[in-house]
């Protein structure tokens, strides 16, 4: 993305929707934590008038509201469950796109991204 | 991006810092817990930190998170063992002055307390090694067999048989002085040594992790050697002798490129180079016979060895001392590990031509004959 693009936060707002497979993965060692710092740090800067709103992870376990009742859920057997979110706001899918893969973490193994534009003003 | 210096290593170090000072506190019985609950706190501070920004205190913070944590699984341990007295509770009662009044002094001794730790006599010199590169220096198994050249299932064993045996220890003897501690000085110097060593001397190709480990070894060397518990002046002048050894080791290549040509230039060295080179033959060493010294618990044997440690010293080798290159220092972890293997003792032969032990074997003899070093000699090993 050029200078003239960086200065201004777009208009035009995506859903960035992460998605994970389940089950435990290792966790990050210290020295892994310390890369993903300055990873994350170098992303937001970078991005820093693209990203609405950075979300986060989502904890596991939740509740599945329909017009019959309130259930637990997700459940774990499906294959794949939504493990993050985020709100960016871009000119183009392709600027979307870009700002959302640059996240550190994000583009690994087992984990897929969807992108939506949201409708509206 | 500036500040990514500054908190280079941040959350490496303050896992050990963290993990030293909660396991002084409720036990080094539970070191798993501990070790749990500070892993959480570091990703809580990952999650926290990148969102907002740096705390105004980050210690702190991590300090109240990992103590939060550990609280929180200490009860649900003690109810599950269904125990009335427990940790958590011991813990409470000691926290509000904890994070209030926690001095520099304090944290130093908790990290100086938990390296001895790591280094009791009960466990193998191995376990201790890998023990201290978990706690102290904290980096995960799969780290820690990348850096010593040995799979992550045998990194698995090794700490869990040595946290069997912190298990072990009887809950009235969780924090002794350091004082106490100091019959250990032999073992955590030896251990300090192979950290050196193993990056050093290792064959690992990527230079960052040499370095990472040597500078590890430095920082607690120095740790160690400014508290009143070392026995002499040598600890620190160790510390410092390897902190230049180590700034002066330009890393895998510079020296894989030295040695090739020193190979082909041979022993002769000509010319006003010469002397330069004596003299910093002299300076080195000097440096070796300090490290030697540390190693061997206080110098007894340091005037005696010193000339193996400059042949294992790869600034002299390549230089075209070949005279000492002809015997490597046989004293890194590998070495141990292999007897008789595949390391530069099987290498280079553990007996001459005439049927002489070499200078290697003759030094390994004598470290064992020590009781410094926990193998045998290669040599010892074949009969």
């Amino acid at each position: 993305m050029d200078e003239a693009k960086e200065t201004r936060m777009p208009t035009q707002k995506y859903m960035v929707i992460l998605r994970t497979t389940p089950g435990k993965q290792e966790p990050p060692s210290p020295a892994q934590m310390q890369e993903m710092y300055a990873a994350f740090s170098a992303w937001k800067e970078k991005f820093k008038a693209n990203i609405v709103d950075m979300g986060g992870q989502l904890k596991s376990g939740g509740k599945i509201v329909t017009t019959s009742g309130v259930t637990d859920g997700p459940f774990v057997e499906t294959k794949e469950i939504i493990g993050g979110y985020m709100v960016v706001a871009a000119d183009s899918y392709d600027d979307a796109v870009e700002v959302a893969t640059g996240c550190p973490g994000v583009m690994r193994p087992g984990k897929s991204l969807e992108i939506r534009e949201i409708a509206g003003p | 991006v500036t500040s990514s210096g500054a908190v280079e290593h941040f959350f490496r170090r303050d896992y050990g810092r963290l993990v030293s000072t909660l396991a002084r506190r409720v036990g080094f019985r539970h070191i798993e817990v501990v070790e749990d609950a500070v892993q959480c706190a570091l990703m809580a501070a990952l999650t926290a930190w990148t969102k907002q920004s740096l705390p105004a205190d980050p210690g702190a913070w991590l300090y109240k998170a990992a103590y939060n944590q550990l609280i929180q699984a200490l009860r649900r341990e003690s109810r599950r063992l269904n125990i009335r007295h427990n940790a958590a509770e011991e813990l409470g009662e000691r926290i509000d002055d904890a994070v209030s009044a926690r001095f520099a002094d304090e944290i130093r001794d908790d990290m100086l307390r938990m390296l001895f730790v790591c280094c009791d006599e009960s466990i193998p010199r191995e376990s201790q090694l890998v023990l201290a590169l978990k706690i102290l220096c904290g980096f995960s198994t799969s780290e820690i067999a990348l850096r010593l050249f040995t799979s992550e299932g045998n990194i698995h064993k090794r700490l869990g048989r040595a946290r069997v045996r912190l298990r072990e220890i009887a809950p009235g003897l969780d924090a002794p002085p350091l004082d106490e501690l100091r019959p250990r000085l032999p073992g955590v110097h030896a251990v300090l040594y192979l950290l050196f060593n193993e990056g050093y001397l290792s064959a690992h190709s990527e230079q960052a992790i040499r370095r990472e480990l040597c500078d590890e070894a430095v920082r607690l060397a120095t740790l160690l050697g400014e508290h009143r518990v070392s026995d002499n002046a040598g600890d620190l002048r160790a510390a410092r002798a390897y902190a230049s050894a180590r700034s002066q080791a330009g890393g895998a290549r510079r020296w894989r490129g030295r040695s090739v040509a020193a190979g082909r230039a041979g022993s002769v060295v000509v010319g006003s180079r010469r002397n330069r080179d004596r003299n910093r033959m002299v300076a080195t060493v000097g440096r070796g016979r300090d490290i030697f010294a540390f190693s061997c618990g206080g110098g007894h044997c340091g005037g005696a060895l010193s000339g193996g440690f400059v042949c294992a010293d790869p600034m002299e080798r390549d230089r075209g001392f070949v005279r000492h290159a002809r015997s490597p220092l046989p004293f890194t972890l590998t070495h141990l590990e292999q007897g008789s293997g595949s390391g530069p003792i099987a290498r280079t032969g553990s007996r001459t031509r005439s049927g002489r032990r070499t200078r290697a074997a003759r030094l390994v003899g004598r470290l064992v004959s020590m009781g410094r070093c926990a193998g045998r000699p290669a040599s010892a090993r074949r009969t």
